[in-house]
Protein backbone atom coordinates (compact mmCIF):
# COMPACT_ATOMS: atom_id res chain seq x y z
CA UNK A 1 0.00 0.00 0.00
CA UNK A 2 1.30 3.46 -1.04
CA UNK A 3 2.72 5.15 2.05
CA UNK A 4 1.89 8.47 1.35
CA UNK A 5 -1.78 7.74 0.69
CA UNK A 6 -2.13 6.07 3.34
CA UNK A 7 -0.98 9.46 5.27
CA UNK A 8 -3.19 11.49 3.24
CA UNK A 9 -6.60 9.44 4.29
CA UNK A 10 -5.69 9.04 8.06
CA UNK A 11 -5.21 13.17 7.76
CA UNK A 12 -8.02 13.64 6.13
CA UNK A 13 -9.35 11.41 9.06
CA UNK A 14 -7.82 13.52 11.81
CA UNK A 15 -9.61 16.50 10.05
CA UNK A 16 -12.94 14.92 9.94
CA UNK A 17 -12.40 13.71 13.77
CA UNK A 18 -11.28 16.92 15.41
CA UNK A 19 -14.23 18.81 13.00
CA UNK A 20 -16.62 15.97 15.03
CA UNK A 21 -15.39 16.88 18.28
CA UNK A 22 -15.05 20.29 18.13
CA UNK A 23 -18.87 20.56 16.69
CA UNK A 24 -20.10 18.35 19.18
CA UNK A 25 -18.78 20.21 21.81
CA UNK A 26 -19.71 23.69 20.48
CA UNK A 27 -23.38 22.45 20.24
CA UNK A 28 -23.47 21.47 23.25
CA UNK A 29 -21.74 23.59 25.45
CA UNK A 30 -22.37 26.70 23.09
CA UNK A 31 -25.06 28.95 24.96
CA UNK A 32 -28.52 28.38 22.88
CA UNK A 33 -29.38 31.92 24.41
CA UNK A 34 -30.64 32.98 20.78
CA UNK A 35 -32.76 30.14 20.20
CA UNK A 36 -35.89 32.49 21.30
CA UNK A 37 -38.24 29.89 21.58
CA UNK A 38 -36.84 27.98 23.86
CA UNK A 39 -38.19 29.84 27.27
CA UNK A 40 -37.68 28.15 30.33
CA UNK A 41 -35.39 29.07 32.82
CA UNK A 42 -32.48 27.34 32.86
CA UNK A 43 -31.58 25.20 35.58
CA UNK A 44 -30.03 21.42 36.19
CA UNK A 45 -32.39 18.43 34.58
CA UNK A 46 -33.83 16.43 37.45
CA UNK A 47 -35.93 13.75 37.28
CA UNK A 48 -39.24 14.71 38.91
CA UNK A 49 -42.93 13.17 39.52
CA UNK A 50 -45.03 15.16 37.12
CA UNK A 51 -48.17 15.94 39.82
CA UNK A 52 -50.49 15.88 37.19
CA UNK A 53 -49.96 12.50 36.44
CA UNK A 54 -49.21 10.81 39.52
CA UNK A 55 -51.92 8.66 41.33
CA UNK A 56 -49.82 8.07 44.56
CA UNK A 57 -49.73 4.03 43.54
CA UNK A 58 -46.65 4.05 46.23
CA UNK A 59 -44.68 2.49 44.15
CA UNK A 60 -42.09 5.04 44.54
CA UNK A 61 -41.25 3.62 47.77
CA UNK A 62 -40.00 0.22 46.65
CA UNK A 63 -38.78 1.11 42.76
CA UNK A 64 -36.20 3.69 44.10
CA UNK A 65 -32.55 2.49 43.99
CA UNK A 66 -32.11 4.25 47.35
CA UNK A 67 -33.39 2.82 50.38
CA UNK A 68 -35.92 4.93 51.57
CA UNK A 69 -36.20 6.49 48.54
CA UNK A 70 -35.40 9.57 47.19
CA UNK A 71 -39.14 10.39 46.46
CA UNK A 72 -40.85 12.79 49.86
CA UNK A 73 -44.20 13.95 50.13
CA UNK A 74 -44.62 17.67 50.95
CA UNK A 75 -47.65 19.74 52.14
CA UNK A 76 -48.16 22.59 50.25
CA UNK A 77 -48.75 25.42 52.41
CA UNK A 78 -50.13 27.62 49.99
CA UNK A 79 -53.12 24.99 49.20
CA UNK A 80 -53.47 23.93 52.56
CA UNK A 81 -56.55 24.66 54.36
CA UNK A 82 -55.53 24.31 57.80
CA UNK A 83 -57.81 21.98 58.91
CA UNK A 84 -58.92 20.74 62.54
CA UNK A 85 -58.38 17.13 61.53
CA UNK A 86 -56.44 16.24 58.45
CA UNK A 87 -57.40 13.51 56.11
CA UNK A 88 -53.80 12.57 55.12
CA UNK A 89 -52.98 12.74 58.79
CA UNK A 90 -55.77 10.95 60.35
CA UNK A 91 -57.50 7.74 59.37
CA UNK A 92 -60.51 8.71 60.68
CA UNK A 93 -61.57 12.17 61.21
CA UNK A 94 -64.13 11.31 63.49
CA UNK A 95 -62.44 12.14 66.41
CA UNK A 96 -62.69 15.42 68.58
CA UNK A 97 -59.90 17.82 68.13
CA UNK A 98 -58.90 17.44 71.89
CA UNK A 99 -58.00 13.76 71.28
CA UNK A 100 -56.14 13.71 68.13
CA UNK A 101 -52.83 14.02 69.04
CA UNK A 102 -52.87 11.35 71.66
CA UNK A 103 -55.57 8.85 69.88
CA UNK A 104 -56.02 9.52 66.61
CA UNK A 105 -54.93 6.83 64.27
CA UNK A 106 -52.40 7.91 61.82
CA UNK A 107 -52.80 7.14 57.60
CA UNK A 108 -48.96 7.66 58.07
CA UNK A 109 -47.22 4.09 59.11
CA UNK A 110 -44.46 5.88 60.13
CA UNK A 111 -46.02 9.01 61.75
CA UNK A 112 -44.46 11.09 59.87
CA UNK A 113 -47.19 14.04 59.45
CA UNK A 114 -46.60 16.78 61.81
CA UNK A 115 -49.74 18.47 63.04
CA UNK A 116 -48.88 22.04 64.90
CA UNK A 117 -51.64 24.76 65.98
CA UNK A 118 -50.96 28.21 64.28
CA UNK A 119 -53.81 30.36 66.03
CA UNK A 120 -57.70 30.33 66.78
CA UNK A 121 -57.11 27.30 69.53
CA UNK A 122 -57.82 23.79 69.26
CA UNK A 123 -60.38 24.27 66.79
CA UNK A 124 -58.29 26.76 64.79
CA UNK A 125 -55.83 26.72 62.25
CA UNK A 126 -53.34 23.95 62.04
CA UNK A 127 -50.26 23.69 60.39
CA UNK A 128 -49.34 19.74 58.69
CA UNK A 129 -46.19 19.21 57.54
CA UNK A 130 -44.09 16.12 56.65
CA UNK A 131 -40.76 15.08 58.33
CA UNK A 132 -38.85 14.17 55.20
CA UNK A 133 -36.70 11.98 58.23
CA UNK A 134 -39.64 9.65 58.78
CA UNK A 135 -41.03 10.11 55.33
CA UNK A 136 -40.77 6.77 53.11
CA UNK A 137 -42.65 7.77 49.87
CA UNK A 138 -45.51 5.38 50.33
CA UNK A 139 -47.90 7.95 49.12
CA UNK A 140 -50.62 7.26 51.05
CA UNK A 141 -51.19 10.57 53.39
CA UNK A 142 -51.20 12.42 49.60
CA UNK A 143 -53.67 9.78 48.05
CA UNK A 144 -56.04 10.74 50.65
CA UNK A 145 -55.71 14.62 50.94
CA UNK A 146 -55.82 14.31 46.79
CA UNK A 147 -59.12 12.10 46.90
CA UNK A 148 -60.88 13.70 50.35
CA UNK A 149 -59.26 16.81 50.88
CA UNK A 150 -57.83 19.91 49.39
CA UNK A 151 -55.31 18.61 47.51
CA UNK A 152 -52.47 20.09 48.88
CA UNK A 153 -50.33 16.83 49.43
CA UNK A 154 -47.96 15.49 46.94
CA UNK A 155 -44.78 13.27 45.95
CA UNK A 156 -42.09 15.30 45.13
CA UNK A 157 -38.41 13.64 43.73
CA UNK A 158 -35.62 14.94 45.58
CA UNK A 159 -32.75 16.50 43.44
CA UNK A 160 -30.64 16.46 46.51
CA UNK A 161 -31.46 12.63 47.38
CA UNK A 162 -31.49 11.75 43.68
CA UNK A 163 -28.82 9.38 42.53
CA UNK A 164 -30.03 11.29 38.88
CA UNK A 165 -29.83 8.07 37.31
CA UNK A 166 -29.44 7.68 33.34
CA UNK A 167 -32.35 4.91 33.32
CA UNK A 168 -34.83 6.04 36.51
CA UNK A 169 -36.30 2.94 38.58
CA UNK A 170 -38.71 5.07 39.35
CA UNK A 171 -39.79 5.99 35.88
CA UNK A 172 -39.93 2.64 34.53
CA UNK A 173 -42.17 1.47 36.51
CA UNK A 174 -44.58 4.23 37.08
CA UNK A 175 -47.78 2.87 35.85
CA UNK A 176 -48.69 6.77 34.62
CA UNK A 177 -45.48 8.05 33.30
CA UNK A 178 -45.48 10.75 35.82
CA UNK A 179 -41.61 10.78 36.39
CA UNK A 180 -40.09 12.28 33.60
CA UNK A 181 -36.99 15.15 32.99
CA UNK A 182 -37.59 18.48 33.77
CA UNK A 183 -35.93 21.38 35.08
CA UNK A 184 -35.51 21.78 38.93
CA UNK A 185 -37.84 24.25 40.09
CA UNK A 186 -38.73 24.94 43.66
CA UNK A 187 -40.41 21.83 44.91
CA UNK A 188 -43.85 23.14 46.31
CA UNK A 189 -44.58 25.35 43.80
CA UNK A 190 -44.56 22.57 41.05
CA UNK A 191 -48.46 22.56 41.01
CA UNK A 192 -48.55 25.64 40.25
CA UNK A 193 -50.59 27.53 42.63
CA UNK A 194 -48.89 31.05 41.92
CA UNK A 195 -49.90 30.86 38.55
CA UNK A 196 -52.99 32.60 39.77
CA UNK A 197 -50.69 35.38 41.39
CA UNK A 198 -47.86 35.62 38.81
CA UNK A 199 -48.90 33.78 35.81
CA UNK A 200 -45.98 32.13 35.00
CA UNK A 201 -46.37 28.53 33.54
CA UNK A 202 -44.45 26.02 35.56
CA UNK B 1 -91.17 -16.02 67.20
CA UNK B 2 -91.03 -15.99 63.70
CA UNK B 3 -91.84 -12.66 63.08
CA UNK B 4 -89.71 -11.22 65.54
CA UNK B 5 -87.00 -13.88 64.07
CA UNK B 6 -87.90 -11.99 60.64
CA UNK B 7 -87.59 -8.57 62.42
CA UNK B 8 -83.96 -9.29 63.52
CA UNK B 9 -83.03 -10.53 60.32
CA UNK B 10 -84.37 -7.44 58.56
CA UNK B 11 -82.80 -5.18 61.18
CA UNK B 12 -79.45 -6.74 60.90
CA UNK B 13 -79.10 -6.20 57.19
CA UNK B 14 -80.02 -2.94 57.52
CA UNK B 15 -77.48 -2.42 60.01
CA UNK B 16 -75.28 -4.17 57.44
CA UNK B 17 -76.04 -1.83 54.77
CA UNK B 18 -75.72 1.56 56.98
CA UNK B 19 -72.03 -0.50 57.92
CA UNK B 20 -70.84 -0.96 54.28
CA UNK B 21 -72.00 2.41 53.63
CA UNK B 22 -69.79 3.86 56.24
CA UNK B 23 -66.64 1.42 54.96
CA UNK B 24 -66.82 2.67 51.29
CA UNK B 25 -67.78 6.52 51.41
CA UNK B 26 -66.00 8.63 54.21
CA UNK B 27 -68.41 10.05 56.24
CA UNK B 28 -68.27 13.92 56.27
CA UNK B 29 -66.10 15.25 58.97
CA UNK B 30 -67.22 16.71 61.85
CA UNK B 31 -65.45 19.74 61.48
CA UNK B 32 -66.09 22.53 59.00
CA UNK B 33 -63.07 22.63 56.17
CA UNK B 34 -62.09 26.43 55.82
CA UNK B 35 -62.70 27.64 53.00
CA UNK B 36 -59.75 29.85 51.18
CA UNK B 37 -61.91 33.12 51.62
CA UNK B 38 -61.76 31.95 55.76
CA UNK B 39 -58.36 31.85 55.32
CA UNK B 40 -57.76 35.12 53.44
CA UNK B 41 -60.29 36.94 55.98
CA UNK B 42 -58.06 35.65 58.94
CA UNK B 43 -55.07 37.58 59.52
CA UNK B 44 -52.77 35.23 61.33
CA UNK B 45 -52.99 32.41 59.44
CA UNK B 46 -53.22 34.78 55.70
CA UNK B 47 -50.12 36.26 56.51
CA UNK B 48 -48.48 32.63 57.19
CA UNK B 49 -49.35 31.82 53.74
CA UNK B 50 -48.31 34.79 52.43
CA UNK B 51 -45.00 34.69 53.85
CA UNK B 52 -44.85 30.86 53.20
CA UNK B 53 -42.00 29.88 50.43
CA UNK B 54 -41.99 26.57 49.03
CA UNK B 55 -38.31 25.19 49.70
CA UNK B 56 -36.18 24.30 46.85
CA UNK B 57 -33.59 20.83 46.54
CA UNK B 58 -31.10 21.58 44.72
CA UNK B 59 -29.24 18.39 42.88
CA UNK B 60 -25.44 18.71 43.77
CA UNK B 61 -23.22 21.15 43.74
CA UNK B 62 -21.00 22.33 41.06
CA UNK B 63 -18.33 21.46 43.45
CA UNK B 64 -18.82 17.56 42.54
CA UNK B 65 -19.17 18.60 38.89
CA UNK B 66 -15.96 20.13 38.80
CA UNK B 67 -13.90 17.31 41.04
CA UNK B 68 -15.71 14.55 38.16
CA UNK B 69 -14.21 16.43 35.49
CA UNK B 70 -10.72 17.01 37.10
CA UNK B 71 -11.07 13.41 37.85
CA UNK B 72 -11.62 12.22 34.93
CA UNK B 73 -8.86 14.68 33.53
CA UNK B 74 -6.13 13.44 36.12
CA UNK B 75 -6.53 9.48 35.39
CA UNK B 76 -6.68 9.71 31.46
CA UNK B 77 -3.66 11.89 32.05
CA UNK B 78 -1.80 9.90 34.14
CA UNK B 79 -2.50 6.62 31.62
CA UNK B 80 -1.72 8.65 29.15
CA UNK B 81 1.75 9.40 30.70
CA UNK B 82 1.76 5.70 31.55
CA UNK B 83 1.42 4.44 28.07
CA UNK B 84 3.76 6.90 26.55
CA UNK B 85 6.45 5.85 28.95
CA UNK B 86 5.48 2.31 28.11
CA UNK B 87 5.31 1.69 31.94
CA UNK B 88 4.60 -2.28 32.30
CA UNK B 89 0.70 -3.59 32.89
CA UNK B 90 1.68 -4.61 36.59
CA UNK B 91 2.05 -0.70 37.46
CA UNK B 92 -1.28 0.50 36.10
CA UNK B 93 -3.77 -1.01 38.86
CA UNK B 94 -3.41 2.32 40.81
CA UNK B 95 -5.89 3.91 38.17
CA UNK B 96 -8.30 1.55 37.15
CA UNK B 97 -8.63 1.44 41.24
CA UNK B 98 -9.07 4.72 41.77
CA UNK B 99 -11.75 5.00 38.84
CA UNK B 100 -13.54 1.68 40.80
CA UNK B 101 -13.78 3.93 44.30
CA UNK B 102 -14.63 7.58 42.59
CA UNK B 103 -16.37 6.87 40.14
CA UNK B 104 -17.94 3.13 40.88
CA UNK B 105 -18.42 3.78 44.77
CA UNK B 106 -18.30 7.03 45.37
CA UNK B 107 -20.33 9.00 43.09
CA UNK B 108 -22.50 5.87 42.55
CA UNK B 109 -21.28 4.58 39.12
CA UNK B 110 -24.08 7.14 37.15
CA UNK B 111 -23.23 8.87 35.01
CA UNK B 112 -20.67 7.55 33.25
CA UNK B 113 -18.86 7.81 29.46
CA UNK B 114 -20.33 4.54 28.55
CA UNK B 115 -23.80 5.69 29.38
CA UNK B 116 -23.26 9.28 28.03
CA UNK B 117 -23.38 8.21 24.77
CA UNK B 118 -27.57 8.34 25.13
CA UNK B 119 -27.25 11.62 26.75
CA UNK B 120 -25.06 13.40 24.44
CA UNK B 121 -27.26 12.41 21.27
CA UNK B 122 -29.79 14.16 23.02
CA UNK B 123 -27.76 16.54 23.82
CA UNK B 124 -26.64 17.29 20.25
CA UNK B 125 -30.27 18.01 19.14
CA UNK B 126 -31.38 19.28 22.61
CA UNK B 127 -28.09 21.16 23.56
CA UNK B 128 -30.20 22.45 26.78
CA UNK B 129 -31.07 18.77 27.65
CA UNK B 130 -27.36 17.93 28.75
CA UNK B 131 -25.43 19.19 31.73
CA UNK B 132 -21.83 20.18 31.81
CA UNK B 133 -20.62 17.57 33.35
CA UNK B 134 -22.46 15.00 30.85
CA UNK B 135 -20.80 16.78 27.98
CA UNK B 136 -17.27 16.47 29.15
CA UNK B 137 -17.43 12.77 30.32
CA UNK B 138 -18.74 11.96 27.18
CA UNK B 139 -15.87 14.18 25.04
CA UNK B 140 -12.38 14.06 27.06
CA UNK B 141 -12.19 10.44 26.82
CA UNK B 142 -12.55 10.97 22.96
CA UNK B 143 -9.83 13.62 22.96
CA UNK B 144 -7.28 11.46 24.77
CA UNK B 145 -8.15 8.42 22.20
CA UNK B 146 -7.64 11.07 19.60
CA UNK B 147 -4.30 11.82 21.20
CA UNK B 148 -3.03 8.30 22.43
CA UNK B 149 -5.78 6.19 21.99
CA UNK B 150 -8.14 4.33 24.02
CA UNK B 151 -6.55 4.97 27.20
CA UNK B 152 -10.23 5.77 28.79
CA UNK B 153 -10.52 2.31 28.35
CA UNK B 154 -8.04 0.68 30.96
CA UNK B 155 -7.75 3.79 33.28
CA UNK B 156 -10.65 5.77 33.40
CA UNK B 157 -13.98 2.94 32.43
CA UNK B 158 -15.42 2.08 35.88
CA UNK B 159 -17.28 -0.57 34.40
CA UNK B 160 -13.61 -1.76 32.86
CA UNK B 161 -12.07 -1.57 36.09
CA UNK B 162 -15.04 -3.85 37.56
CA UNK B 163 -14.26 -6.24 34.68
CA UNK B 164 -10.48 -6.45 35.21
CA UNK B 165 -11.12 -6.98 38.87
CA UNK B 166 -13.30 -9.99 38.60
CA UNK B 167 -11.71 -11.81 36.02
CA UNK B 168 -9.36 -11.50 33.32
CA UNK B 169 -6.74 -13.59 34.56
CA UNK B 170 -7.79 -17.06 32.39
CA UNK B 171 -9.23 -15.41 29.33
CA UNK B 172 -9.08 -17.33 26.24
CA UNK B 173 -9.27 -16.32 22.91
CA UNK B 174 -12.03 -16.52 20.78
CA UNK B 175 -11.37 -18.07 17.19
CA UNK B 176 -10.58 -15.17 14.28
CA UNK B 177 -14.38 -15.52 12.75
CA UNK B 178 -16.66 -15.15 16.08
CA UNK B 179 -14.90 -12.80 17.45
CA UNK B 180 -15.17 -10.73 14.55
CA UNK B 181 -18.85 -11.18 14.33
CA UNK B 182 -19.01 -10.42 17.85
CA UNK B 183 -17.34 -7.47 17.07
CA UNK B 184 -20.07 -5.95 14.95
CA UNK B 185 -22.36 -6.45 18.21
CA UNK B 186 -21.05 -3.13 19.37
CA UNK B 187 -21.83 -0.82 16.09
CA UNK B 188 -25.75 -2.15 16.16
CA UNK B 189 -25.91 -1.46 20.12
CA UNK B 190 -24.22 1.96 18.90
CA UNK B 191 -27.15 2.52 16.17
CA UNK B 192 -29.94 1.06 18.50
CA UNK B 193 -28.84 3.51 21.11
CA UNK B 194 -29.09 6.72 19.74
CA UNK B 195 -32.16 6.21 17.40
CA UNK B 196 -34.01 4.90 20.97
CA UNK B 197 -32.31 8.20 22.66
CA UNK B 198 -33.32 10.31 19.99
CA UNK B 199 -36.93 8.48 19.87
CA UNK B 200 -36.91 9.64 23.49
CA UNK B 201 -37.58 6.01 24.53
CA UNK B 202 -34.94 4.91 26.69
CA UNK B 203 -31.11 4.15 27.05
CA UNK B 204 -30.45 1.76 25.91
CA UNK B 205 -27.08 1.05 26.61
CA UNK B 206 -27.80 1.68 30.86
CA UNK B 207 -29.98 -0.96 30.33
CA UNK B 208 -27.59 -3.80 28.60
CA UNK B 209 -24.45 -2.67 31.93
CA UNK B 210 -24.73 -5.78 34.18
CA UNK B 211 -22.40 -3.89 36.32
CA UNK B 212 -24.93 -0.99 37.67
CA UNK B 213 -25.94 -2.92 40.30
CA UNK B 214 -22.83 -3.81 42.07
CA UNK B 215 -22.07 0.15 41.78
CA UNK B 216 -25.21 1.06 43.24
CA UNK B 217 -24.66 -1.63 45.92
CA UNK B 218 -21.24 -0.44 46.99
CA UNK B 219 -22.68 3.55 46.44
CA UNK B 220 -25.42 2.34 49.32
CA UNK B 221 -23.02 0.62 51.77
CA UNK B 222 -20.64 3.84 51.41
CA UNK B 223 -23.95 6.07 52.27
CA UNK B 224 -24.60 3.55 54.99
CA UNK B 225 -21.43 4.27 56.42
CA UNK B 226 -21.30 7.94 56.49
CA UNK B 227 -24.80 7.82 58.11
CA UNK B 228 -23.59 5.67 60.84
CA UNK B 229 -20.59 8.09 61.46
CA UNK B 230 -22.03 11.53 60.47
CA UNK B 231 -26.01 11.15 60.65
CA UNK B 232 -27.91 12.37 57.51
CA UNK B 233 -31.61 12.60 55.99
CA UNK B 234 -31.52 9.37 53.74
CA UNK B 235 -30.12 6.01 55.37
CA UNK B 236 -29.94 3.22 53.23
CA UNK B 237 -30.70 -0.13 54.09
CA UNK B 238 -28.59 -2.69 53.18
CA UNK B 239 -29.05 -1.62 49.05
CA UNK B 240 -31.58 -4.41 47.75
CA UNK B 241 -30.14 -2.74 44.04
CA UNK B 242 -32.33 -3.64 41.46
CA UNK B 243 -33.85 -7.54 41.79
CA UNK B 244 -32.68 -10.59 41.40
CA UNK B 245 -32.34 -10.81 37.52
CA UNK B 246 -30.35 -7.70 37.85
CA UNK B 247 -28.14 -9.69 40.37
CA UNK B 248 -28.36 -13.15 38.25
CA UNK B 249 -27.17 -10.90 34.79
CA UNK B 250 -24.57 -9.41 37.13
CA UNK B 251 -23.39 -13.06 38.23
CA UNK B 252 -23.69 -13.91 34.69
CA UNK B 253 -21.27 -11.45 33.36
CA UNK B 254 -18.70 -11.55 36.04
CA UNK B 255 -18.84 -15.55 35.21
CA UNK B 256 -18.37 -14.54 31.68
CA UNK B 257 -15.61 -12.61 32.08
CA UNK B 258 -13.51 -15.44 33.74
CA UNK B 259 -12.91 -17.12 30.65
CA UNK B 260 -13.65 -14.18 28.04
CA UNK B 261 -11.63 -10.98 28.91
CA UNK B 262 -14.05 -7.94 29.44
CA UNK B 263 -16.81 -9.24 27.71
CA UNK B 264 -18.56 -5.90 27.72
CA UNK B 265 -16.03 -3.49 26.41
CA UNK B 266 -15.09 -5.99 23.59
CA UNK B 267 -18.77 -7.04 22.75
CA UNK B 268 -21.28 -4.52 23.79
CA UNK B 269 -19.67 -1.61 24.37
CA UNK B 270 -21.06 1.29 21.87
CA UNK B 271 -18.53 4.18 23.63
CA UNK B 272 -15.87 1.91 22.73
CA UNK B 273 -16.68 2.11 18.83
CA UNK B 274 -16.44 5.64 19.00
CA UNK B 275 -13.23 5.44 21.10
CA UNK B 276 -11.80 3.04 18.48
CA UNK B 277 -12.93 4.90 15.47
CA UNK B 278 -10.93 8.25 17.17
CA UNK B 279 -7.98 5.95 17.98
CA UNK B 280 -7.80 5.05 13.89
CA UNK B 281 -6.92 8.62 13.86
CA UNK B 282 -5.00 9.03 16.82
CA UNK B 283 -1.70 11.06 16.80
CA UNK B 284 -0.12 8.72 18.30
CA UNK B 285 -0.89 5.19 17.80
CA UNK B 286 0.83 1.70 19.07
CA UNK B 287 2.51 0.05 16.46
CA UNK B 288 5.49 -2.82 15.86
CA UNK B 289 8.51 -1.87 14.67
CA UNK B 290 8.96 -4.83 11.79
CA UNK B 291 12.99 -3.66 11.81
CA UNK B 292 13.24 -5.17 15.59
CA UNK B 293 10.05 -7.79 15.18
CA UNK B 294 11.26 -11.40 15.33
CA UNK B 295 7.96 -12.60 15.06
CA UNK B 296 8.14 -15.06 17.71
CA UNK B 297 3.90 -14.16 18.52
CA UNK B 298 4.75 -12.98 22.03
CA UNK B 299 2.67 -10.53 21.85
CA UNK B 300 -0.32 -11.73 19.97
CA UNK B 301 -0.87 -14.48 22.84
CA UNK B 302 -0.65 -11.79 25.31
CA UNK B 303 -2.83 -9.11 23.96
CA UNK B 304 -6.33 -9.69 25.96
CA UNK B 305 -8.66 -7.80 23.05
CA UNK B 306 -7.28 -9.85 20.44
CA UNK B 307 -5.71 -6.64 18.63
CA UNK B 308 -2.60 -7.87 17.52
CA UNK B 309 -2.73 -10.33 14.32
CA UNK B 310 -0.41 -11.59 11.97
CA UNK B 311 -0.97 -10.95 8.33
CA UNK B 312 -1.21 -14.13 6.36
CA UNK B 313 0.16 -12.69 3.33
CA UNK B 314 3.66 -10.88 4.51
CA UNK B 315 3.96 -12.75 7.76
CA UNK B 316 4.07 -9.48 9.75
CA UNK B 317 2.47 -8.61 12.85
CA UNK B 318 0.56 -5.63 13.33
CA UNK B 319 -1.67 -3.64 15.99
CA UNK B 320 -5.27 -2.80 15.71
CA UNK B 321 -5.44 0.61 16.72
CA UNK B 322 -9.32 0.52 16.91
CA UNK B 323 -9.25 -2.84 19.42
CA UNK B 324 -6.13 -2.17 21.36
CA UNK B 325 -6.74 -0.57 25.21
CA UNK B 326 -3.52 0.44 25.82
CA UNK B 327 -3.14 -2.00 28.57
CA UNK B 328 0.88 -1.74 28.20
CA UNK B 329 0.97 -5.85 28.01
CA UNK B 330 2.48 -5.84 24.77
CA UNK B 331 5.19 -3.62 25.51
CA UNK B 332 6.02 -5.51 28.81
CA UNK B 333 6.26 -8.79 27.22
CA UNK B 334 8.31 -7.93 24.16
CA UNK B 335 11.66 -8.96 24.55
CA UNK B 336 13.06 -6.69 21.49
CA UNK B 337 11.60 -3.79 22.39
CA UNK B 338 9.96 -3.53 19.30
CA UNK B 339 6.82 -2.26 20.28
CA UNK B 340 6.23 1.89 19.90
Amino acid sequence: MNQGRRGFIRFGGQLIGAAALGGAGWRVFADSDSEAEFTQPKGPYVWRINPDKCTFCGLCETACVRKPSAVKAVNDQKKCSYCVACYGHLADLHVSSDNIQSKGVRVCPYDAVIRKQHSGGKDGYHLYTIDDAKCTACGKCAKRCNKLGTKSMFLILRPDLCLGCNRCAIAVVCPENAVERAHSYPEDDFRGFYELETGAQP
Amino acid sequence: MKRLFLLVVVLVFACMQWLAAAGTAEAPPCFKIPSQEDISSNEGIASYREQWRPRQYFPESDHWIAADIAMLAAILLAGGVMVWRHAPFSRFWPLPATTLLYFGVIRGGCICPVGSVANMTIGLRHPEMIGVSTGVMFLLPLVAAFVMGRIFCVAGCPLGAFQDLLGGGRARRIPALPHTLLSGLPWIVLVVTTWLALRGACYFVCLLDPYKTAFFWGYGWLQRLIHMTHGGLVEPGILRVGDLTAWAILLAAVALGIRVYRPFCRFVCPYGVLLGMFSMIAIKRRHIEQSQCVKCGRCEKQCPVQAIMRDAQTNEYGISSYRCIQCNRCSSICRKDGIG
